[in-house]
């Protein structure tokens, strides 16, 4: 893996769901980066680096999704955000906060890493072993 | 003697003609006869031969002459032989010897009476009979004159002027029959008693009063006392032996029995005579038959005093004015409704009593002209409706009081229909107010309903509610114009007591609104200055707090079958989440594995998360058919021994994984031997779900598990330190689609303690739990080891 490859933002409460899409993101070349909420995300990116795209869930404890967002809008409004929810309002938030796409859950892993690719396109892939 | 009689004069005199005893006739003819044998036989020869009988005969003629009647004389053929007498002189030359009877009366005809009279006088049979003649009336007498041989030579007779005699015989008669016709219409009968002969003499119409035919009378005093009703017979005989001993008249009542058996009444009146030694010689006096009248005066009194108790019992105020203003009758009623004192109805003015109502009523200048233009129009009838300054209400009718066509005066009717208008007005207020408590809105409408209350119950009206188990004042209304106030909630009140207290000056009332049995608020209402509210006012508050109690409570069910769908719809969003949760992972994991996605660094991981996952998703499905089934009463049971250690034991075993990331240190302790029959699929449920949570809330503090029995009784006892749980939620964790967290911080259905709860509940035993926020849970369960359901 390419130190310079593209780095995403994985933030979702479910512990399964960040460790898979680490291991599948990082098998197409990403380095990722997980976020337990969205006060973890947001403190996250306050102390380092902005993402080249953020994958959010909504619905997390102490700060959800769409509070993260509003608060990261503020600061970065130009920041890539996908949402991957499978809350029912999810796609009507996704509109209002202007994420770049919404995935609903279950959602199928091709999707998922064309919408990556789509808005940040990595530089290498490193195959799997 | 008139001249010529016609045959219908002849029928209109009145010949009265009867036989009498010859031996009277005899007498009463004897001089007669004798003397005019003598003139007859002898003529003036005797008269001049014999001055001394010349004498006597001219005295015996003076005296015929001037005789106030007639003599006369007949030969067989009724031509008249002599006639003598004033009445001869006066009236007729036919009446003359030498004229027959037949001329006299100008008429030949045999049965004329008085010449049949003649004819039998001649015949030897003595005749007397009356004749009208010339329009006076004379009593004849006709015998046969007999020659000295004793051959009859026709007929003597003389006449006697009766005029006056008969006329005092007709005032008599009709004097008499008109006593007994009067006796008669009077249904009067008299009677004299000649004590000494012991003969009672009843006059017919006594006989008829007693039911008798005339003489069917016994005649005597015992005859008289038989027929004497038995219950009076004491008391006759009383009266009349004062009566003779007193010698003084006397007057009493009596009944009779009548010869049909029908009770008489009879009102005698009698006196008593004496003769000159002063001794009772005769009772004589009148009876009087008032069967009839007394039978008319009881009805009368009968009637009388109906009217009287009808009047009286009436539940109306009655009252009668004449024309004249004077009151002539009116009942206890009336006095007692329009609160007229003794004295003053004494005085039976109505102006009086007018005047005394006057300041009594709210409009009285209405009532005073209404009732002055009824008494000017006195063919009117009225119905109309008073009201009074104290809340009293009356219907008043009137009509005019006749007697025949002319009316006398004018009846008035007062019905006190206060409380019949009460109730009206509290119907149509709770009408009112059920309406308004209607709306599921029940603050506002409470408020409304308050504002209805007042001043229809009072000048003010209070609403607390409790909430949390404290009173809060909803609301405060006050009668418009008067002070604010604002009662404090009375504690018997919160005790679900109903009370009337003053409050200061005001009267004052409190009821509570009660809700399933509990209290949930009061109602408090003030008095007027005037009111005192009483236990009728009371009730009526309770039953309108009965209708804000419903609101409340409706209120809430609405609210909570609200809440109930929204926790429906909550659930579902959560379900469909915590669904969606794990197919996204295992989604996941399987593509990225056949996509080659997965390292085989990082394979057994992605597996573990498949397993896991898949554990998450069937106890899902479990959770979801264990609601259905629950929730549908159709849990069963499968009853087998089972150790709980053991159960607890294998739920710790498979939550291992969790455990560990959890990072809660974990014991479990065992006491007693935790053996009882219950469904043992059931109880790793009740332990799984119990340890689950623990893990979840237990903020990676040491969770303790213990398992204690002691004499039949199994404890499971779960212990965490962690968020523990909000005072408010302690009594609805074990309700379906209930959490104490919120589902962004903690997943799940919301249905293990329900689960918990119906699982334990089924299997006979409870289940319970202590908490404190940020100090962790403790639920603990309790089983028998025997079954008990």
């Amino acid at each position: 893996m390419r130190q310079n490859n593209e780095l995403v933002l994985v933030v979702d409460d479910d512990e399964d769901i960040r460790e898979l899409l680490r291991v599948v993101l990082e098998a197409d070349g990403y380095r990722v980066k997980v976020a337990v909420d969205g006060l973890d995300a947001w403190e996250q990116i306050h102390a380092g680096e902005l993402p080249a795209l953020i994958l959010l869930d909504l619905m997390m404890p102490r700060m959800d999704g769409e509070h993260f967002l509003k608060k990261l809008r503020r600061r970065c409004p130009e920041a890539v955000v996908i949402i991957l929810s499978g809350h029912d309002a999810a796609q009507k938030k996704a509109g209002e906060l202007k994420a770049a796409r919404c995935l609903t859950k279950p959602v199928e892993l091709d999707d998922l890493l064309n919408a990556v690719k789509r808005f940040a396109p990595a530089h290498s892939k490193r195959d799997v072993a | 003697m008139r001249g010529k009689v016609t045959r219908k004069e002849q029928t209109h005199k009145r010949a009265r003609l009867h036989s009498i005893g010859r031996p009277a006739l005899e007498n009463r003819l004897h001089w007669a006869n004798q003397g005019l044998k003598t003139f007859h036989g002898h003529g003036d020869l005797l008269m001049t031969q014999q001055s001394r009988r010349f004498q006597g005969d001219r005295y015996v003629r003076m005296l015929f002459r001037q005789l106030p009647g007639a003599v006369w004389t007949t030969d067989r053929d009724l031509r008249l032989t002599y006639v003598a007498g004033r009445l001869a002189q006066n009236v007729s030359v036919h009446a003359k010897p030498g004229m027959s009877v037949f001329d006299v009366l100008g008429t030949r005809e045999p049965t004329n009476p008085v010449i049949a009279c003649h004819r039998a006088a001649i015949a030897g049979e003595p005749q007397s009979f009356e004749y009208e003649f010339n329009g006076r009336w004379y009593k004849v007498f006709v015998e046969q004159l007999t020659e000295d041989n004793g051959d009859a030579a026709g007929c003597i007779a003389s006449a006697f002027d009766i005029t006056e005699q008969r006329a005092t015989q007709e005032r008599l008669a009709r004097s008499e029959a008109l006593v007994a016709q009067a006796q008669r219409v009077a249904h009067i009968g008299s009677f004299e008693w000649d004590i000494a002969k012991n003969s009672v003499v009843w006059t017919d119409e006594l006989h008829r009063i007693y039911g008798l035919e005339p003489g069917q009378f016994g005649g005597t005093y015992e005859a008289f006392l038989e027929r004497v009703h038995p219950d009076d017979l004491e008391r006759t005989k009383s009266s009349v032996f004062d009566a003779l001993r007193n010698g003084l008249p006397f007057v009493y009542d009596h009944r009779i029995i009548r010869a049909d058996g029908r009770v008489g009444v009879l009102h005698t009146r009698g006196d008593v005579i004496a003769d000159k030694d002063g001794q009772a010689v005769r009772v004589a006096g009148c009876c009087w038959d008032v069967t009839k009248l007394r039978e008319t005066m009881d009805n009368l009194e009968r009637a009388r005093s109906l009217l009287e108790a009808t009047i009286e019992a009436t539940a109306d105020g009655l009252l009668v004015v004449n024309r004249e203003g004077s009151v002539t009758t009116r009942n206890q009623r009336f006095l007692s409704l329009w609160r007229i004192p003794p004295d003053l109805a004494a005085e039976n003015d109505d102006e009086k009593l007018l005047a005394y109502v006057f300041d009594q009523l709210e409009n009285p200048d209405q009532f005073m002209s209404s009732t002055r233009e009824l008494y000017d129009h006195p063919e009117r009838e009225s119905v109309d409706v008073l009201y009074f300054n104290d809340g009293r209400v009356f219907e008043r009718y009137s009509r005019p009081q006749r007697i025949g066509m002319l009316i006398v005066g004018r009846v008035w009717s007062f019905r006190d229909v206060t409380e019949r208008e009460k109730l009206l007005r509290r119907a149509l207020f709770l009408a009112d107010a059920t309406r308004l408590l209607s709306s599921l809105d029940v603050e506002p409408a409470l408020d409304s309903v308050a504002h209805l209350a007042v001043p229809f119950m009072g000048d003010g009206c209070a609403i607390d509610l409790l909430g949390n188990g404290q009173p809060r004042r909803l609301l405060v209304v006050s009668r418009e114009g008067m002070e604010s106030f604002s009662p404090e909630l009375h504690s018997s009140v919160m005790a679900g007591h109903s009370t009337i207290y003053t409050m200061g000056a005001r009267s004052c009332m409190a009821v509570p609104l009660v809700v399933k049995g509990a209290v949930a608020g009061a109602m408090t209402f003030i008095g007027s200055r005037m009111r005192r509210y009483n236990e009728q006012d009371l009730e009526f508050a309770e039953t309108l707090a009965r209708r804000a109690a419903l609101a409340v409570e409706n209120a809430r069910l609405y609210r909570g079958v609200q809440e109930a769908l929204q926790s429906r719809d909550e659930f579902l969003a959560i379900a469909a989440h915590e669904i969606r949760g794990p197919i996204t992972s295992v989604h996941m994991a399987v593509q990225g594995l056949q996509k080659g996605k997965v390292s085989a660094a990082a394979a057994p991981r992605i597996l573990e998360i498949i397993e896991r996952e898949d554990r998450r998703l069937a106890r899902f499905v479990d959770e979801l058919l264990d609601l259905g089934r629950m929730q549908s009463g159709q849990m069963h049971f499968n009853f087998e021994e089972v150790d709980l250690g053991d159960v607890v034991r294998e739920a710790a075993g498979t939550l291992s994984s969790d455990l560990a990331r959890s990072g809660s240190a974990f014991s479990i302790s065992t006491e007693g031997r935790p053996v009882g029959q219950w469904d043992r699929f059931r109880l790793e449920q009740v332990a799984t779900n119990l340890l689950s949570n623990a893990i979840k809330f237990g903020a990676g503090k040491p969770i303790a598990v213990a398992v204690r029995e002691h004499r039949g009784l199994t404890t499971l006892e779960v212990q965490d330190h962690g968020i523990g749980i909000p005072p408010g939620m302690l009594n609805r964790i074990f309700d379906p689609f209930e959490r104490a967290v919120s589902v962004r911080n903690y997943g799940g259905l919301g249905l293990g303690l329900f689960i918990v709860r119906t699982i334990v509940e089924g299997l006979g035993g409870t289940v319970r739990v202590e908490s404190k926020p940020n100090a962790g849970s403790t639920f603990t369960v309790e089983l028998q080891a025997e079954r008990t359901s």
